[in-house]
């Protein structure tokens, strides 16, 4: 027989699923906003410039990108970048080059494959590692919302317990005044 | 209960501890020396004209030599200083099989010809004017400086200005073989 949760077990469950609903919807919203947001393939050879110039770290401009620095080092960069795509390199050619000269440093996002795979893999073990453990710890305070195992104990009364519970409640029924 | 708790709050901090320790590490180095990820290996090929237009120069040609491939610019404070230096080093080595090749990096022609001048520069000065052979090397900055050995590997790069003691201890080692 299914036994019936009391008032603030309910509340808690309730609360716990609000919790994990609320949690996932978001997850769900950053991965549709991720997918939508994401700007349109570049087209012209101008944009292609600028996306590759984007993803690569100026070498003499501190943590700017090759697109976003003013600097005269970063306009001859843009120029190689513009050059090598209109002679037919890919960007992925491109970047490539720029990784064998400068390292991965050179790329404002880490590659995702050897060490670098950490920084992507890592946020996503954390994430899965939260909802696990906020799965587990909603289901204890649910099965045990005083978190010290007295509910579990009152529910397992010992046969003397009954009895005084009885004759209490015995005499608060003969005299409710 | 407060055993379960404590253990739980160690887990967790070495957990944070080891994820911040490259951070930690990281924020003690200096930014600067980044190690170039071309030594050990074939050092680019470049043909680049001399900053006078007078001739080209092709390191392809240079094999069998030990060449010292010198980045800088005449409006670079650390590369006057390292002028004369980088000088007496060519008038050392040149009859020994050592080439050294200065590369303009974002100059102009007339500030690298008068640079030429002040410092009395007889070796190759040559002009990048596209910074592709900088992109090539991986220059981050000037003065840069590469040692090429004979078989045509990047055996040591140097940022910041190099001394003439720095350069006969380079040289002397890559023309020993080491």
């Amino acid at each position: 027989m299914r036994a019936r949760l009391s008032a603030p077990t309910l509340g808690l469950r309730l609360f716990g699923s609000f919790v994990l609903s609320l949690s996932l919807l978001a997850a769900a919203g950053m991965i549709i906003f991720a997918a939508i947001g994401a700007p349109a393939p570049p087209q012209t050879l101008d944009e292609r410039t600028r996306a590759v110039a984007e993803g690569l770290r100026c070498p003499a401009c501190g943590n700017l990108s090759i697109a976003d620095s003013s600097s005269g080092v970063a306009q001859d960069y843009r120029e190689l970048i513009h050059r090598g795509l209109r002679t037919g390199k890919t960007p992925e050619e491109i970047r490539r080059e720029f990784v064998k000269a400068y390292g991965e440093w050179i790329l404002l996002s880490p590659a995702g494959r050897g060490v670098t795979l950490v920084v992507w893999v890592t946020p996503i073990v954390v994430l899965v590692l939260g909802v696990v453990i906020g799965v587990g710890a909603v289901r204890r305070w649910t099965a045990d919302p005083t978190g010290n195992g007295r509910t579990q104990r009152l529910r397992e009364l010992s046969p003397a317990d009954r009895r005084l519970l009885a004759t209490a409640l015995a005499r608060l029924e003969e005299d409710p005044g | 209960m407060i055993g379960r708790r404590w253990l739980a709050v160690g887990a967790v901090a070495v957990v944070v501890g080891a994820l911040s320790l490259p951070l930690d590490v990281g924020l003690g180095r200096d930014p600067t020396l980044v190690r170039s990820v071309l030594v050990d290996r074939a050092a680019p090929k470049f043909t680049l004209g001399t900053v006078d237009g007078s001739t080209t120069v092709a390191l392809s040609c240079l094999r069998g030599q030990v060449v010292v491939v010198n980045f800088w610019a005449s409006w670079c404070a650390e590369c006057r200083a390292e002028a004369p230096a980088l000088q007496a080093a060519w008038e050392r080595y040149r009859d020994r099989g050592v080439v050294i090749l200065g590369v303009s990096y974002q100059d102009s022609v007339d500030g690298s010809l008068a640079f030429a001048a002040e410092f009395g520069k007889t070796y190759p000065l040559l002009s990048d004017a596209d910074s592709g052979t900088a992109v090539a090397y991986g220059v981050t900055g000037i003065p840069e400086t590469f040692f090429i050995d004979r078989r045509g590997r990047i055996a040591e790069r140097v940022i910041g200005p190099v001394t003439y003691e720095l350069l006969t201890k380079r040289i002397d080692a890559l023309l020993g073989g080491r």
